[in-house]
């Protein structure tokens, strides 16, 4: 029976590929070797990987915000393995509504503020963009989207799903000259990540 | 039997570090706010009324009875009203009136016609009027309000006793013009 279960360990560890030549151990008493070691290497490896662990989603409805303004952080979660960059891009660059054509004085446009702040392990990073500066092509060379691996606000860290990190929207009550028609406004903003090594 | 089991063990661990969980890289937000139907004033007293007094003086010719007393106005003034759609206007007038008694053929009260001109973005501006002690409106006006100062002129003529000739009692005569906007 012994010599049954020793031979199995050898047969075992030419399966695992370890041994080039062959190896016999003996019963006590029968000769020597009487056991044979086994080696056996685990290694292991984790991928990079880069996403949001929680994107940043959901709707912000601010009535008479010509009157009080805007001011609202849209949360999110990034999980990244290495650096990432954020990329934001409006579809409207602004807070728009479909009024028709209007006479002089009247308009239904209105501007925001856009502050995108990415919270790493160790690092954080911030910016600050105009809604009008990240509709698609547009200006803001900060972190106008989508995001790809040379453009975006970039962090220079990895964040294991750390908190803080935010989308905020925001802007003064709307200060004219010219006066926003009643109207519903709304713009959407889509926000995209991509490692950046 | 233990060296198979150890084997076993240690490939599925590694067929499980070789897989990277796949992750959401984009997000998508949507901002929205509304204006509400509202109309504020620029200029003003406060953020909605806006005032302006006129002062008659004397009212009274040497003869007593009421003098010609030129038009009041308040164009040129430094208001503002805007509206976020277009208003309904309407417009209600006291006459001049002194709290003294007055006997036959004397008058405590001067009589007028008010006006309020709306300066619109579309056409000439629009009138609303009313006799004093009167009123007139709501209406709707025909287009927005040009956004500009001075959008909305008050203004009297016509000033009269309730009978020619009458002779008016001395005493201070206050009377109030006022005019609503509303969306």
């Amino acid at each position: 029976m012994r010599k049954a279960a020793i031979a199995c360990t050898v047969v075992a560890a030419l399966w695992c590929g370890q041994s080039a030549a062959q190896t016999t151990a003996y019963a006590p008493g029968h000769g020597s070797p009487n056991s044979i070691v086994l080696s056996v290497p685990v290694t292991a490896s984790i991928n990079n990987h880069c996403g949001f662990a929680t994107a940043p989603s959901g709707t912000y409805n601010q009535p008479d915000f010509d009157a009080v303004g805007l001011l609202h952080d849209f949360d999110f979660v990034l999980d990244c393995t290495l650096p990432l960059r954020v990329g934001v891009v409006s579809s409207n660059g602004g807070l728009l509504a479909n009024a028709g054509s209007l006479p002089a004085g009247y308009i239904a446009f209105a501007p925001y503020d856009i502050t995108l702040n990415l919270v790493g392990d160790t690092t954080s990073v911030s910016a600050t963009c105009a809604a009008a500066t990240l509709t698609t092509g547009s200006t803001c060379t900060t972190f106008l989207g989508p995001a790809t691996t040379t453009q975006g606000l970039r962090l220079d860290d990895s964040a294991s799903q750390t908190s803080g990190s935010y989308l905020r929207v925001s802007a003064p009550p709307y200060p004219g000259p010219d006066v926003l028609v009643a109207a519903t406004y709304n713009d959407t903003l889509v926000v995209t990540l991509s490692a950046s090594p | 039997m233990r060296i198979g089991l150890l084997s076993g063990t240690v490939l599925a661990a590694l067929a499980f570090a070789g897989v990277a969980a796949a992750q959401t890289t984009t997000g998508t937000v949507d901002v929205v706010g509304t204006v509400g139907e509202k109309c504020t004033v620029t200029g003003g007293d406060t953020s909605t009324t806006f005032s302006d007094t006129f002062d008659a003086l004397e009212l009274a010719d040497t003869d007593g009875t009421l003098r010609a007393i030129a038009p009041f106005s308040t164009a040129g003034s430094s208001w503002r009203v805007h509206c976020t759609t277009i208003p309904d206007v309407s417009i209600s007038a006291t006459s001049m009136a002194n709290v003294a008694t007055a006997p036959s053929g004397y008058a405590n009260t001067v009589n007028y016609i008010a006006y309020a001109d709306f300066d619109v973005v579309t056409g000439p501006d629009e009138t609303i009027s009313t006799p004093s002690g009167g009123s007139s409106g709501p209406t709707t006006l025909g287009s927005h309000l040009q956004n500009v100062t001075d959008n909305v002129v008050i203004r009297a003529d016509t000033f009269t006793t309730p009978n020619v000739g009458d002779i008016l009692v001395s005493g201070s005569y206050a009377g109030l013009i006022t005019v609503t906007i509303t969306p």
